[in-house]
């Protein structure tokens, strides 16, 4: 499954082809041989992981993480943020100074945070260092305020190793107070959502990764939270199931009309809203620049959509849920939802994975921004959500898989149970974290022990690399001290067979197989049997063979293809010369086109053979635009073909 | 070396997805890791138009039936008895299987080579690698009609490439629920001949 762990999460929404990673294995691995990692946070992640795998997670020995008076509760402003923000958020701010007591502090105006600061110039500016959350120092709960400009994820990702942190931001000052109102009223008044937890998940059609996301993460998830957990309800909205009009329902928008129509059937039985939605789809992405970046990155595309092999075009707006998907109608309040897709909490100005043919990290937005989704579940008017985790860039089966060792869900069941364990969202979130530590920790000693001669695995090691990346973008967006609002056992949900809910598609799992050498079909037929086996098993093993090659060839300088168009007087007569790489005869260059796979296109015509004619300025676009396709859908097949022929094949 | 001739219908020999017949005489361009696609087109613009039409029709039709095939070779494994052995229909459909895997490696050559000649004239030329670069000669004289030809011969040769590649995907993923159903040995493998008799015969009856 090597392959498909490679595959990520996440279409263009302007092309409705996957966002494809930019480079090959081997620009990943000399990448990740150059990547110099800031020395004080690596040595903090070594510690993380050794602390927390010979200890509970949380902050320092003897601090319980459930109670906000020993853990302590900190709000993180930037240096020259607008004092009308925090005068919006008082409610907030006013109520956790009440539950956290000596333990809550303001880092604001000169207290806080400064352009271009790290993680560890900030808390030593602040009496702190490396090591466990010390309340008495800085609180273990930090609730970031402000934008990924003025206060990076960088330094998110970096303060959330050791503390437990979560981000707001708003375009609109009011959502602010809106935002504020929505906890306090959860905390303190009567709002109790049902003990239900959905897990919705997509299987696009001929798409891998849902194909995988839905039968390796959701399906097992709610097969085991079922099983572990009976006073819960477990609805699981698995492939046909997750549709648009169902997620809608499940924000509470039941009949009420969409913005967009949804094309589908009536949704059946709605549920409403539940305490905690979990949802493993694609993310929606756009170019950068593209007007509709900042209102639909980060969408949660739903099984409306046909598969990569359905229209050609951009993405239907009626396949995707968008922040403007959530009406006036929806009922959110008191939900935390977990957003398993690409830019599915936010998108930072550089790709994370992929850097342009010279070195420099690939531009993916004008300027970092946080999701529309989350940002609209946040601050909702009728009541907003209490948090969104969700992933900053692109995300990838790193996450609940591993080469070699398959399925890996226990980061994800760890964080669910300690959420429904009562845990606030950043305590729930720390196997996360850990995790990151863990992959940074192994990252950093593959490279040292290459550096002085290991071997050099590319594969192995671009694995882990962008595992490690991979790890580290999940975000919480929202308080990091709340926690779900779920009715009491006592007021359990309707029986069962009241509603409907989905039960997973598990699979069902094969026999144990016999040895070739017991089997017989019959007297006389084995032979015959036999030969055909073996005729089919070179033929396929041949196929594996040259499509690994096509793979190789395929992924070699990935980032950049050049489109040329020539034209002749005499096209029998100009055939192609390999060597110099032209047409020979009386060919003459008339377009060169040189596309970056984000569809960035430079175009290249030579002054002296004057302008282009239609026909052949049509014949150069349709090539550009058809090269870029089908590149992009050999890369995806090859992948899934090479991957399903290894795993068909291995018995022999 | 094989060159893929794009059909205009008439042929009774076996076709690629019932669009291009396979012709292993000798081509006169390229090397050895080279694969023509060649569409032969009348010099009447509406007769052209209609054949590359059809056959891009085709081709989606057939690549929109995909996912239903998956489901079909399940329930058509079930409802067929698998005849094991010398003679059985599944050491034929192995044959036909190893069959496709040459003919899918053979589609994916590291550089295509798709021709259009419309009535007597060669009017474009495109080499497409592997990693995406394309290079297109193109004759001075043609005008937007060919241009449009061409395009859709390229389409057509590079979609055929890829759906080639799905239906491998499509026999992978099938065989291992086959195998499951009928208590299969060996895993997927024998389950494999199974699943490619189904989608093949859902893609023949689509091609009729």
């Amino acid at each position: 499954m090597s392959d498909d762990i490679l595959t990520l999460n996440g279409v263009d929404g302007s092309t409705g082809h996957y966002l494809l990673p930019s480079l090959s294995l081997e620009e990943i691995s000399r990448l990740a041989r150059g990547e110099i990692l800031d020395s004080d946070h690596l040595g903090e992640l070594r510690w993380r992981h050794r602390w927390a795998t010979e200890a509970a997670y949380g902050p320092k020995e003897g601090v319980d993480p459930k109670d906000l008076a020993q853990a302590g509760w900190g709000a993180v402003f930037a240096y020259d943020a607008d004092p009308k923000v925090r005068q919006q958020l008082r409610p907030l701010l006013d109520h956790r100074r009440a539950q956290a007591g000596r333990g809550y502090r303001e880092f604001a105006e000169k207290l806080g945070y400064r352009p271009g600061e790290s993680k560890q110039q900030f808390l030593a500016r602040h009496g702190a260092g490396p090591g466990p959350a010390d309340p008495d120092r800085i609180p273990y709960y930090l609730l970031i305020v402000g934008g990924p400009e003025s206060i990076p994820y960088a330094f998110q990702y970096q303060l959330d190793v050791q503390y437990a942190v979560g981000r707001i931001f708003f375009d609109q000052l009011r959502d602010y107070g809106a935002y504020a109102s929505s906890v306090v009223a959860a905390e303190t008044g009567s709002l109790r959502r049902p003990r239900r937890v959905t897990l919705f998940a997509t299987r696009n059609p001929d798409d891998l990764a849902t194909a995988a996301s839905a039968a390796e993460l959701a399906a097992p998830l709610v097969e085991r939270l079922s099983k572990d957990r009976p006073d819960w309800e477990i609805q699981g909205l698995i492939g046909q199931q997750a549709t648009k009009a169902r997620l809608a329902e499940t924000f509470g928008i039941g009949e009420a009309p969409m913005r967009r129509q949804h094309r589908g059937p009536p949704p059946q039985l709605p549920l409403g809203t539940p305490a905690l939605l979990l949802s493993a789809t694609h993310g929606v992405g756009f170019p950068n620049g593209d007007p509709r970046q900042l209102r639909g990155q980060g969408a949660l595309l739903c099984q409306d959509w046909p598969g990569p092999g359905g229209p050609e075009g951009p993405l239907d707006e009626s396949w995707y849920f968008s922040g403007e998907d959530l009406t006036a109608h929806a009922q959110v309040a008191g939900l935390i939802s977990f957003h398993f897709a690409c830019y599915g909490a936010g998108t930072p100005r550089y790709d994370d994975f992929a850097h342009d043919q010279d070195g420099t990290r690939r531009q993916l937005t004008p300027h970092a921004f946080v999701a529309a989704l989350p940002q609209r579940l946040l601050s909702h008017p009728s009541g907003g959500a209490l948090a969104v985790i969700g992933h900053v860039d692109r995300a990838w089966g790193y996450s609940f898989m591993w080469p070699q060792a398959g399925r890996q869900t226990q980061v994800f069941e760890d964080c669910l149970a300690r959420l429904m364990d009562d845990h606030p969202i950043g305590s729930a979130f720390e196997c996360f974290n850990e995790r990151y530590a863990e992959l940074a920790s192994d990252l950093s000693v593959e490279l040292e022990e290459v550096r002085y001669g290991k071997r050099l695995d590319r594969r192995a090691l671009a694995g882990m690399w962008t595992a490690n990346n991979d790890a580290r973008d999940f975000v919480i967006l929202g308080d990091p001290a709340v926690r779900l609002v779920a009715a009491p056992k006592a007021d359990a949900p309707p029986a069962r067979d009241a509603v409907a809910v989905a039960s997973p598609q598990v699979a069902p799992q094969p026999e144990p197989e016999p040895e070739p050498s017991d089997v017989d079909f019959g007297l006389g037929l084995r032979d015959g049997m036999r030969q055909a086996r073996e005729r089919l098993a070179n033929a396929l093993q041949t196929l594996t063979s040259s499509l690994g090659a096509v793979l190789e060839r395929a992924a070699d300088g990935v980032g950049v293809f050049e489109v040329a168009t020539y034209s002749s007087d005499d096209l029998a007569a100009a055939r192609y010369d390999k060597a110099s790489g032209r047409f020979g005869g009386d060919a003459r260059l008339r377009v060169l086109s040189r596309t970056h796979i984000t569809g960035d296109t430079q175009l290249l015509v030579p002054e002296e053979l004057g302008g282009i004619e239609d026909a052949l300025w049509t014949l150069h676009l349709g090539m550009v635009e058809q090269a870029r396709a089908a590149h992009s859908e050999l890369l995806k097949t090859a992948g899934a073909a090479v991957a399903g022929l290894l795993g068909a094949t291995k018995v022999w | 070396m094989t060159a893929f001739q794009l059909s205009d219908g008439s042929s009774a020999v076996p076709e690629l997805l019932g669009l291009w017949r396979e012709d292993s005489a000798a081509v006169a361009f390229g090397g050895q890791d080279l694969q023509v696609w060649r569409a032969d087109l009348p010099a009447d613009a509406a007769l052209a138009r209609d054949q590359v039409a059809a056959c891009g029709v085709r081709l989606r039709w057939s690549r929109a039936q995909l996912p239903e095939a998956a489901a079909a070779a399940e329930l058509a494994a079930l409802a067929e008895p698998v005849e094991f052995g010398a003679a059985g229909w599944w050491r034929d459909s192995c044959d036909d299987l190893a069959g496709l895997a040459a003919q899918v490696a053979r589609a994916c050559s590291p550089t295509a080579l798709i021709e259009t000649r419309v009535g007597d004239d060669l009017v474009g030329r495109s080499l497409v690698e592997l990693r995406g670069d394309a290079r297109t000669a193109w004759s001075a004289g043609a005008g937007q009609r060919d241009a449009l030809l061409h395009m859709t011969t390229v389409m057509l040769a590079l979609s055929t490439r890829a759906t080639l590649l799905r239906i491998v995907v499509l026999v992978t993923r099938t065989a291992p629920a086959i195998a499951v159903r009928l208590g299969l040995p060996f895993g997927p493998l024998l389950a494999m001949p199974v699943a490619w008799r189904a989608i093949q015969g859902l893609l023949n009856e689509i091609n009729r």
